[in-house]
């Protein structure tokens, strides 16, 4: 079973000692499986974001103009549009290019992360990773939006 | 059965009665020497004593099994309680018999102490118990007073009687108990005066005579007051009176704790070394076989009738009983004292493992003696009840249990978390039942809700949700199965929910990565589901038929086999037939692959031999298979009666039944019909992507058998379909008629898949370990007798390469190196003829065939594994030790014992070998299950029969076990071996002969 990996680019310093998410962060939550989506939103509650979900890669980029994430959370895998497409989309448009992205890898992949950076992901999880370094990495990024 | 006093005097008039009947029941009031005497025929007897003492509180012919069990389990007894697990859900008489029937060859005795605190229920039990033992086996009964219904075996003569006249002590025994017990200075008038006083009362002859030695006084110094009970109370009062007043109060308080160690005593009390104060002023102690210890009953008695408990000592008691481990002991106290709103939030609060030890039966004793007050106030009690209730017979009382925990959360729910635990139990049930839909939308909704301390729930959640996706094969829904159990198992991993985490790993690795046609992926998710509960041997076994299907499924036969054996062997011990079944279910479809239709069908008939729930369950299923493989074997008529016997059973596998029916007709039935049926199932979101080249593979054939040209396209997508999973040759080894039949047509079309696999052999195996064999994709090879065979087993000896010199050297070794050479070249033509591409020579080399294994090297690579892991002391060596002594089915060529090539690595493969055994051993002996550590020792005696260490290691898991006879024979042989090598007798065989025949020298009969 492989172990969670978390990749969060140089210079992202992951925040000690919080008692509460950056002020007013917006966390939106792209994943095509309920439970994960879910899943994962049960936690970024708790640890005080503000989170919205989206069921598809292309209800995230509608939803990207009204919610305003601060950042969204993206499942590698989904079906039409991917974690990875719809990262570079963001970042490629001036107007969301700000917002900071978490791919989420399926447990199976082995992953290249040589592009990523050029793909507008900030930071990389491996399914089945741990709630607490999803809430770090995500707080990480928030706190340098 | 609890140790011998130090002081003990042996009754040889009593021991003698209770020797001489099957049935004894012993009756008298505390302090008259019930359980010394049991304790001593139990000595006497030399068999295991599975001894339990019922509570005040009541026990009922449920719990009575139970306790049986779990007394077994205390002395080691692991084949005989893992049997009573599996027949518990055979209700307490099943459970009983199978007690029986697993000491059928074996003496036994059983030993229920405070028989008066049995509900009549349990009273009839265990009068039928009496009528039902069998040679060898006795059963004593213990109480103070005994109900009505056991005089019926005074009565009718099935039981001998035995009461306070009986037991109460002879004059002689009163001055021999003093005179050698305690070593005091009596004359037999001081004897006489004692006996006078006390009536023959044990407990008060003892307590006077310990007094008198811990003072340095005569006996009865103090004064003797008239009648037993006061005499007893100044006795107490003598001892207590060298104690300082906060340590008597101690004392007071410890008296109402069932057991005693030395951090329970001080947690309750506040003093510590308080047990060794009460030893040093002559109070006796009695210490059980269980690390425990107990106020005599009749000082206990007194004790407690004169102080009551104050609720901090219980309380604290009951959490230091919960920290060592025994929430049962816990609730126990804290309900007996009257805490049961304690009590109820003690046994909310456990662990679902804590739960899962305790067990259905002796939880739901426990609940049951709770107010409803406090169960509508802790309802969580009732979803630790739901969670044990797994064997099919328990799912009404399941269902009762959640619906229950909801009525008493009330809506809103006073708990929400409770609540969520619930609903994710009700989510679990709905997937089961087969409403997929309802059960993943509870437990989405359920998951949302849940808040982020809520970890396990939402595992269970998680879990729930895996295991519904993986009913659909889609890739999507593999894909969200495989997220969800692994993020399910992570949470059971860190939460240390070990038994959880293996069946979530079983259907991530079987349902997930299996179905996906992920071979090595599902086999190593299998292997960690099998490491991670070492000490599960039920368990372990029902995962290993899972094993070897995944492993059959490509042709690793070998493997398979090996899992299977490891499986029957823990289901023999057991008594699962559910699982004998399974591993003849399993060997049937390998036997049906590998073209043996005898064989299948005559593994078909075992498996159905070993019917019982399952076949409620799954019978369907299995009647499919059966007419599947039979089909596929050749056997088409038998097939058609199984496929007809199926469709009756097929009230939850019509998915499994079509399956058979379309490979079928594809094969031997109507081409037509064949193509329709083949095309649906393929449609099919319960159909395994692993199969998808069958599907295609058997329509080609139908379309083939009606003239259709689309048979070599279809043909051809089988062969690609099979080649992506990375197994090309897979329609050989499963359908191999079908793919000889249709690969003429995919040749036509020049494709090279074709072409290689024309040339294509199976892969061979070498077997060497307990005897020599060849087979080639699971079929015997015939390599004939005489110097060819011999090659073969040089070759693979050597590790599947050698030169040829070396070869010719060792074959031959008086030959000249010219002749050498010309006899290798005859042999290695002969061999070829014979045999085909066993063995092949590259230039100067000999080699196994490519692809070629050896159960040698497969044992040696498990081998080296499991003691690397062993090494970093991770559990999961026992795992992997067990799989490699599963492959190890005896000595390297056992039938060539002087050939000197074989000499070495035989005795290095042995030294492996005994070197996994030990390992097994001290792991099983570290978890109690004593059974399995003598089994170890014993394979390993007969590997090593010169090796006196595991003689001894064995003698000593025997005298734990209460198993004297044998321990004595054991240490028989030790002692000759030690002879027969000519060396002084180690010290610690001497000290155990000591204890195994030298007891009746430390105290002297009467």
């Amino acid at each position: 079973m492989r172990s969670a990996r978390t990749r969060v680019r140089p210079g992202f310093r992951l925040l000690e000692g919080r008692s509460q998410a950056p002020s007013a962060a917006r966390v939106l939550i792209a994943d095509d499986d309920a439970a994960i989506r879910e899943f994962i939103a049960v936690h970024l509650r708790a640890a005080g974001f503000e989170v919205t979900v989206a069921a598809d890669g292309w209800q995230a980029l509608e939803m990207v103009a009204t919610v305003r994430p601060h950042v969204v959370t993206l499942d590698a895998g989904m079906p039409g549009l991917s974690g990875r497409q719809v990262a570079s989309i963001l970042r490629s448009d001036p107007a969301t290019s700000s917002i900071r992205t978490v791919l989420l890898w399926p447990a199976r992949t082995e992953h290249d992360h040589a592009g990523d950076a050029a793909d507008g992901i900030d930071a990389c999880l491996t399914k089945p990773f741990d709630p607490g370094e999803l809430i770090a990495a995500v707080w990480g990024l928030a706190g340098t939006r | 059965m609890g140790e011998l006093p130090a002081y003990h005097l042996k009754r040889p008039r009593l021991t003698d009665r209770v020797g001489r009947a099957s049935a004894c029941v012993i009756v008298g009031g505390a302090g008259y020497g019930k359980s010394v005497l049991a304790a001593e025929s139990c000595e006497e007897f030399g068999t295991p004593a599975i001894s339990t003492s019922l509570e005040t509180g009541g026990v009922s012919a449920a719990m009575l099994p139970h306790r049986l069990r779990s007394a077994a389990a205390r002395v080691g007894l692991s084949d005989l309680a893992a049997r009573m697990d599996h027949a518990a859900a055979a209700g307490p008489a099943g459970a009983l018999d199978a007690m029986l029937e697993a000491l059928c060859d074996q003496g036994a005795v059983f030993v229920i102490d405070e028989i008066q605190n049995a509900e009549p229920a349990a009273v009839s039990l265990l009068t039928r118990l009496a009528g039902l033992l069998g040679r060898g086996q006795r059963l004593l009964l213990l109480g103070r007073h005994v109900a009505p219904e056991l005089e019926r075996l005074r009565l009718d003569g099935s039981a001998d009687w035995l009461d306070t006249t009986d037991l109460a002590m002879s004059v002689e025994e009163v001055a021999a108990l003093c005179r050698d017990g305690f070593g005091l200075a009596v004359t037999d008038a001081d004897a006489h005066r004692l006996w006078s006083a006390t009536d023959g009362w044990a407990a008060a002859v003892v307590l006077a005579a310990s007094a008198a030695r811990s003072a340095g006084r005569p006996l009865l110094a103090g004064g003797v007051l008239s009648g037993s009970a006061g005499l007893l109370a100044g006795l107490v009062d003598q001892i207590l009176g060298g104690l300082p007043g906060s340590l008597v109060a101690a004392v007071g308080q410890a008296a109402h704790l069932p057991l005693l160690d030395d951090p329970v005593a001080e947690a309750a009390t506040g003093v510590p070394g308080l047990l060794g104060e009460i030893s040093r002023v002559g109070l006796p102690l009695q210490a059980g076989d269980d690390g425990w210890s107990r106020l005599a009953g009749p000082v206990q008695d007194l004790l407690t009738a004169r102080t009551s408990a104050e609720p901090g000592t219980l309380l604290r008691a009951a959490g230091a009983y919960a920290r060592r481990g025994r929430p049962d002991l816990a609730a126990e106290l804290l309900i007996g004292a009257g805490h049961t709103a304690e009590a109820g939030a003690l046994l909310a609060a456990m662990t679902p493992q804590q739960a899962e030890r305790l067990g259905l039966d002796e939880l739901a004793g426990l609940v049951d003696r709770l107010p409803p007050a406090v169960i509508a106030r802790h309802p969580r009690v009732l979803v630790h009840i739901a969670r044990e209730c797994e064997p099919p017979a328990a799912l009404h009382r399941r269902a009762r249990a959640l619906e229950q925990a909801l009525e008493l959360l009330g809506e809103p729910p006073a708990d929400p978390a409770v609540a969520r635990e619930v609903h994710a139990e009700l989510a679990r049930d709905l997937v089961r039942d087969n409403e997929q839909a309802a059960g993943e939308e509870l437990a989405v909704r359920v998951l949302a809700q849940t808040g982020p301390a809520e970890q396990q729930t939402q595992a269970r959640l998680l879990d729930t949700l895996g295991r519904a996706a993986a009913r659909t094969k889609d890739d999507q829904h593999l894909g969200f199965a495989e997220e969800r159990l692994a993020m399910a198992a992570r949470s059971y991993r860190a939460l240390g929910l070990w038994s959880w985490l293996s069946y979530t790993l079983l259907i991530l690795g079987f349902w997930v990565h299996f179905d996906r046609g992920a071979i090595d992926q599902a086999v190593s998710c299998i292997d960690e589901a099998l490491a991670v509960i070492p000490d599960r041997r039920q368990q372990r076994s029902v995962i290993l038929t899972f094993r070897a299907e995944v492993l059959d499924s490509v042709g690793r036969y070998d493997e398979a086999a090996a899992s299977l054996e490891e499986a029957e062997a823990i289901a023999r011990v057991i008594g699962d037939v559910r699982v004998r079944a399974y591993v003849a279910w399993e060997r049937a479809r390998a036997l049906s692959q590998q073209g043996d239709a005898a064989a299948t069908l005559a593994s078909i008939h075992a498996a159905e031999s070993f019917r019982s729930d399952w076949f409620d369950g799954c019978g369907g299923e299995f009647l499919a298979d059966a007419a599947d493989w039979l089909d596929r074997a050749g056997y088409h008529d038998v097939a058609l009666q199984y496929l007809d016997r199926a469709q009756e059973h097929s009230e939850y596998e019509g998915f499994e039944v079509e399956r058979a029916r379309a490979m079928m007709l594809a094969r031997s039935g109507d081409p037509e019909a064949a193509e329709r049926h083949l095309v649906e199932l393929a449609a099919s979101p319960l159909f395994e992507p692993v199969e998808r080249w069958r599907i295609q593979l058997l329509r080609a054939l139908a379309a083939h058998r009606r003239g259709d040209p689309r048979a070599a396209g279809l043909a051809t997508e089988a062969l690609e379909l099979a080649a992506r999973l990375g197994y090309p040759a897979l329609p050989f080894l499963k359908e191999r008629s079908a793919a000889e039949r249709v690969l003429g047509l995919v040749t036509a079309t020049g494709h090279p898949l074709a072409a290689a696999l024309e040339g294509m052999t199976f892969p061979v195996s070498v077997t060497l370990l307990g005897g020599f064999g060849v087979t080639r994709g699971g079929r015997a090879v015939d390599v004939p007798p005489g110097q060819g065979r011999q090659l073969v087993k040089l070759v693979a000896t050597a590790g599947g390469r050698i030169s040829a010199e070396a070869a010719t050297e060792a074959l031959w070794p008086e030959a000249e190196p010219e002749v050498g050479a010309n006899r290798l070249r005859t042999v290695l033509n002969r061999l070829r003829e014979s045999a085909g591409d066993v063995v092949v020579r590259e230039d100067r080399q000999l080699r196994l065939a490519p692809d070629a294994t050896t159960d040698v090297h497969s044992f040696e690579a498990d081998a080296r594994r499991a003691l690397a892991l062993a090494g970093q002391r991770s559990l999961e060596a026992v795992s992997a030790a067990r799989a490699a002594l599963a492959r190890y089915h005896g000595d390297l060529l056992p039938d060539d014992p002087y050939e000197p090539w074989a000499e070495l690595p035989r005795e290095q493969l042995r030294r492996n070998a005994l070197a996994l055994l030990d390992l097994c051993a001290g792991f099983a002996a570290s978890t109690e299950d004593l059974d399995e550590a003598v089994r170890c020792l014993e394979r390993a005696i007969e590997m090593a029969p010169d090796e006196e260490e595991r003689y001894l290691a064995a003698a000593r898991h025997l005298i734990t076990q209460g198993r004297r006879g044998a321990a004595r024979g054991i240490l028989d042989r030790a002692r000759a071996v030690v002879a027969d090598l000519g060396v002084e007798p180690p010290a610690a065989l001497r000290e155990l002969e000591q204890r195994v025949r030298g007891r009746d020298a430390s105290v002297t009969p009467v």
